[in-house]
């Protein structure tokens, strides 16, 4: 699966794109919510992780404009992130909402985690 | 060309063909209006721009025929810049946003624009609590829904009495007294403020207006659920 | 300290901890990820693992005695050191020890030492761990961007004394952001978003560092450059010399 990953940290996604690579995925790397939009419309991805705390524009933002286009609406999105669990919660509508497959909170979600969440993201719909 | 012009605040935007967009703006005079952009699709600055979210944009239109009317032009009067650079406030600001798009299917009121636009303006205020913005605009929403609980007397008539405890009956939407019941007088006072239509900003002044916010939240929410089309 | 807004139950240096222990919870989890990974298939991969790891590690311990310094100091277990300190020399030191760390995100430093300047009196590790702490934030700040602008540590004099600090070309940040930053740290998650993601501690540790300078951070600009920069003044003791 081709996978756009949406991570301020140049280091972190080194390591999350080599697990990815690992479990035979490929990955286009984006720092910001504007990068990412770029890297979507390069090559359509078929999972997006997002962290929500981006420079400048932060994740929502992103998902908001995401979901905008027709053919990226099924596209499933895994949040990856520092946001805490009882944050992420409080949003959960709204995520659902915005086609969020699965949420994960990164201190708690090993690679392996995450990558099965990759695996098993579902083309998802948006109301 | 007849050109209208008036002032809005996005609601939605979607995508439409090649290479046009279809914006849904709320607005104080005509409800809800959906514009189309041209030429605006995958421009590759688009998470800023003149028709930004989180924003009271001067709008320049011609009416279509049908629906939707075609945007001129757009001019940035007011961007709540700040709403983003908290994650929180953003999640909350977007909620906003979907729960107004969903209560004015029908056409709207000028007070929904302002409820909006007075919303944006306290999560752009770092001063204001957060969970004081959702329960104000939870209660406008209520208010101008018709939907406002009784906060004047109990179910028979009787006026509320500062010196009582109340529980809140939902069946009658109003306060029945009862001893040690988890209502006071503060707590009534400070849901007439917020029915009353004061601004977050001033409601953020009141003494103990955290623990207010928290101690009425919950009721306003299940009060709103009630009536939520959700 | 009694705050309207989210978290008005927390005091400053609660506020300060808080901001620290969310952004240690990076590099912890960059190693815990870094762990998983394992044994690489080659010894080149697995060098540059390590390589990571003690990097990381390197900062965060950095960051943390920054912290520790600070508090020792302020709670006068530590008592300062005052010296005639060169900035541009100090500044040089915080560069080269910045240097690995910058070139492993893909960023420049640049080093500006300004003209020839009176030396100030202050505590050499102090200042030098703000300037470090500072330097690790506009780092990460720049490995954010698609294109990074080099990161300059910079001396000139002010109007008051002697103004150093980090700049860059971008972000260009507004006079009112570092004070709203200095209130939401801890209490949101990106109190400085148009410079970096996330908590930002180093800006806050820096600061909490120059404050038993008795200075404080301010936005600065110079020769076109935006950047966070404490003012220090001139020693008046060799004045009389």
């Amino acid at each position: 699966m081709h996978v756009v990953l949406i991570e301020p940290d140049r280091l972190q996604a080194k390591v999350v794109a080599t697990a990815l690579e690992r479990h035979g995925h490929t990955a286009s790397h984006a720092a910001s919510a504007q990068a990412a939009v770029q890297a979507a419309d390069e090559q359509t991805p078929d999972v997006v992780i997002l962290e929500l705390q981006l420079p400048q524009h932060n994740g929502v933002e992103f998902l908001y404009e995401f979901r905008s286009y027709s053919e990226w609406l099924t596209i499933p999105v895994v949040l990856y992130t520092y946001l805490p669990p009882r944050e992420l919660a409080r949003a959960a509508t709204l995520y659902k909402q915005l086609g969020v497959a699965k949420t994960l909170h990164k201190p708690e979600t090993s690679l392996a985690m995450l990558c099965n969440a990759v695996a098993q993201a579902q083309v998802v719909t948006v109301p | 060309m007849n050109q209208q012009v008036t002032t809005g605040i996005v609601l939605a935007r979607v995508d439409y063909g090649e290479a046009d967009r279809i914006i849904t703006f709320l607005t104080p005079n005509v409800g809800k209006l959906r514009l189309m952009a041209k030429g605006v699709r995958r421009v590759k600055s688009k998470l800023a721009g003149g028709v930004e979210l989180f924003s009271v944009t001067n709008l320049t239109y011609v009416k279509g025929r049908g629906d939707i009317g075609t945007l001129v032009s757009a001019r940035l009067v007011t961007h709540y810049g700040q709403i983003v650079q908290d994650i929180n406030r953003t999640m909350l600001g977007y909620e906003f946003i979907k729960k107004l798009n969903k209560a004015t299917e029908d056409e709207p009121e000028a007070d929904y624009f302002h409820i909006l636009e007075q919303s944006f303006a306290a999560l752009n205020d770092s001063a204001v609590d957060l969970e004081l913005i959702r329960l104000w605009f939870t209660a406008q929403l209520l208010r101008l829904g018709g939907y406002q609980p009784n906060l004047q007397t109990e179910p028979d008539g009787t006026r509320l009495d500062a010196k009582k405890q109340y529980e809140f009956s939902f069946d009658d939407s109003a306060f029945v007294a009862r001893p040690e019941a988890p209502y006071d007088a503060s707590a009534i006072k400070f849901l007439r403020l917020v029915f009353g239509g004061a601004s977050p900003s001033a409601l953020q002044k009141v003494a103990g207006v955290e623990r207010l916010a928290a101690t009425t939240g919950q009721l306003v929410s299940l009060f709103a659920r009630q009536y939520s089309r959700e | 300290m009694q705050q309207n807004g989210q978290g008005a139950r927390l005091g400053s240096q609660e506020q300060l901890f808080l901001s620290l222990t969310e952004q240690l919870t990076r590099p912890l989890l960059q190693i815990a990820q870094l762990a998983e990974l394992g044994t690489a298939d080659d010894l080149e991969t697995a060098r540059i693992h390590w390589d990571m790891v003690q990097l990381i590690s390197g900062a965060s311990l950095r960051l943390v005695e920054s912290y520790a310094l600070s508090l020792r100091v302020q709670g006068h277990v530590t008592p300062l050191q005052l010296e005639q300190i060169t900035v541009s020399s100090l500044l040089y030191d915080a560069a080269q020890i910045l240097e690995p760390f910058a070139r492993q995100y893909g960023v420049k430093l640049e080093l500006d030492p300004g003209p020839r300047m009176q030396p100030v009196l202050a505590d050499r590790t102090v200042l030098q761990s703000a300037m470090v702490s500072l330097g690790q934030v506009f780092v990460q700040s720049q490995a954010e961007h698609d294109e990074p602008a080099p990161v300059q540590f910079s001396a000139h004099r002010g109007r008051y004394g002697v103004v150093a600090g980090l700049y860059s070309s971008l972000p260009r940040l507004g006079t009112d952001s570092l004070h709203r930053a200095r209130s939401f740290k801890g209490r949101v998650h990106e109190p400085l978003a148009q410079l970096v993601s996330g908590p930002a501690a180093g800006v806050f540790v820096a600061e909490s560092l120059l404050q038993t300078l008795a200075t404080r951070l301010h936005v600065a600009r110079y020769r076109n450059l935006t950047g966070l920069a404490a003012t220090l003044e001139p020693s008046a003791q060799l004045q009389l010399i």
